[in-house]
């Protein structure tokens, strides 16, 4: 079984003082990759093509 | 005894001048024998529909008119046939300004004022119709104009895979902007012998390969595979054979499983505002036999703002209601609704709702898979391109809160030059500019991301289109109007992280 994985942070990528604007970049695009992966892998699932698909008859 | 000799004559023509009829279907006599549906065709009744609403008002109709289309299907097919099939057309050619047959004369022998006459008549121009000898199915290659911009509720209409017609008629030329239609005449062609026909139209002009006829699509699709006995009468194409067609006209066929709504949207958006016309292969909802239609342009309300209060970006692709499809039981620009359907096993996929003049209810079919005929040099599918906007406008509303959930992304191709050429009026600094024209190689085709606030636009992402993954492709992040300048270090850095350069 996979591990649980925790719930994503979804607060803000907002300045620390300690953080550099180099790093809140780069936070900020880690965290969309994580954000928009389940819906990137839905519309990705349409490349995806299958025999039934490909014999699919056009005639009407 | 002597014998008859026939076919040493050259044709004559005549060219005659009418009112739009009330009833358009009156020009077209049924055809001798028991008619099998009902008369007049849908096709022509849709016609006169919608050349009703272009305020058609003057027909000229030119006798005879060798249409390159029907020639090739006379050749391959019914010039083999025991009855005579004249290799010729008629062609009817629509206009909006009224005039009659004295009027069109002196139209044609004034000899004054000739660009004032040409004028007159371009300006009235809404298209023509070849109408082929051919009893059941008369609708040969017809290019109309599209509708206007905006329709009776106010949304927007975006024709994207349209282009220009250069038309001969009387030693005038005339224009007309449009995507080539056809009825199938279950001969040489079905269903999806038109629709990749008139999805090839536009391609193939761009990318300078000749435009292969119904009768030649017919024999590259059945070249190689004849999956239901033999390929002359056309008995319809599978989608291999579609994809064989394809790359028999010198293209490279994609094909898209449908999965759901959002995505049917985004691949429809992103191929149709690239100038791409797709083949939409369609299925019945009571399962019947697949059908193929072409699209040509949008239908589009506002975007949305994201459902899940979580994202901060908004999708360009959910403003798509609706397409305008070439559909070649219909006709020319038939609205199809875009929506939801479920599936038998549970699934929810995308649907399309076609609304017939003569038939109710609308007809409600499963968008099965959509396959996009593409230069051989485009590789970067759409659905990969999106990957990489949705993450960049996600970070960049997640990173700048005064762009949070207002900033869209949309993704489309464009030619790289055309993209320079755009350019120009993004006000970028002279540097810029030059830095974008001289100093950065562009693919032939680009993937362009566009960021946008309500207010205007943001900044541009561009992508190598020849590769296949959007990252690590990126060329260049641009500058748009929008982009505030207290965020230009913030700016570079994202550009650095995406290995790209900075266009300012």
């Amino acid at each position: 079984m996979p591990e649980e994985s925790q719930p994503e942070d979804r607060t803000p990528s907002k300045p620390s003082q300690n953080q550099t604007e180099e790093e809140r970049i780069q936070l900020a695009l880690e965290k969309a990759r994580q954000t928009v992966k389940p819906i990137v892998k839905r519309e990705m699932a349409g490349e995806v093509i299958n025999e039934e698909l490909l014999n699919l008859r056009l005639k009407k | 005894m002597a014998l008859t000799t026939s076919g040493h004559e050259y044709p004559t023509q005549s060219i005659s001048v009418d009112p739009f009829p009330a009833d358009f279907g009156s020009l077209f006599p049924a055809p001798p024998g028991l008619i099998e549906n009902d008369w007049p065709p849908t096709q022509i009744t849709y016609l006169g529909i919608y050349l009703g609403v272009l305020g058609c008002r003057t027909i000229v109709t030119e006798s005879h008119y060798i249409d390159r289309d029907f020639i090739h299907d006379a050749a391959l097919f019914y010039a083999r046939s025991l009855r005579s099939y004249p290799n010729f057309c008629q062609r009817l050619h629509f206009f909006s300004a009224e005039f009659d047959a004295d009027k069109w004369r002196e139209l044609i022998t004034s000899v004054t004022d000739r660009a004032q006459r040409a004028k007159f008549l371009q300006e009235s121009y809404l298209g023509f119709c070849v109408i082929r000898p051919l009893s059941g199915a008369p609708i040969g290659r017809t290019v109309l104009s599209t509708l206007g911009g905006i329709n009776a509720e106010g949304l927007g209409r975006a024709f994207g895979a349209v282009r220009d017609y250069m038309v001969h008629l009387a030693g005038f030329q005339l224009n007309v902007k449009g995507l080539a239609f056809q009825q199938q005449d279950q001969g040489v062609s079905a269903c999806a012998t038109t629709a990749l026909w008139s999805a090839l139209q536009k391609v193939s002009e761009s990318e300078h390969l000749a435009i292969p006829t119904p009768a030649q699509i017919t024999e590259g699709a059945s070249r190689y595979m004849l999956s239901d006995g033999r390929a002359l009468p056309s008995e319809g194409l599978n989608v291999q054979q579609l994809c064989e067609a394809c790359r028999a006209s010198g293209l490279e066929p994609l094909v898209i499983r449908s999965v759901n709504l959002a995505q049917a949207r985004a691949q429809l958006l992103g191929y149709l505002d690239s100038e791409l016309a797709p083949v939409l292969a369609i299925q019945p909802v009571d399962g019947s036999d697949g059908h193929a239609i072409c699209g040509i342009g949008l239908k589009l309300e506002a975007v949305v703002p994201p459902a899940d209060h979580n994202l901060n970006y908004r999708d360009a692709s959910t403003a798509v209601r609706g397409l305008y499809v070439h559909d070649d039981r219909l006709g020319p620009y038939a609205y199809a609704e875009l929506g939801s359907w479920t599936l038998k096993d549970g699934t929810i996929g995308a649907s399309l709702r076609i609304q017939w003049p003569d038939k109710a209810p609308a007809e409600d079919s499963i968008l099965r898979a959509i396959i996009v005929p593409l230069p051989a040099k485009l590789r970067m599918p759409i659905s990969r391109i999106r990957y990489l906007g949705m993450r960049l406008a996600e970070a960049v509303g997640d990173a700048f809160s005064e762009f949070s959930r207002d900033i869209t992304f949309n993704c489309r191709y464009r030619l790289g030059v055309a993209y320079q050429d755009m350019a120009v009026g993004f006000g970028l600094s002279s540097d810029g500019l030059y830095g974008l024209n001289c100093e950065t190689v562009l693919s032939r085709y680009v993937g362009v991301i566009e960021m946008r606030l309500t207010k205007g636009p943001l900044f541009d992402v561009l992508l190598d289109a020849t590769e296949t993954r959007a990252n690590p492709s990126v060329l260049a992040f641009v500058r748009r109007s929008e982009f505030p300048e207290r965020h230009k270090k913030s700016f570079h850095l994202i550009a650095k992280n995406c290995g790209a350069k900075v266009i300012w």
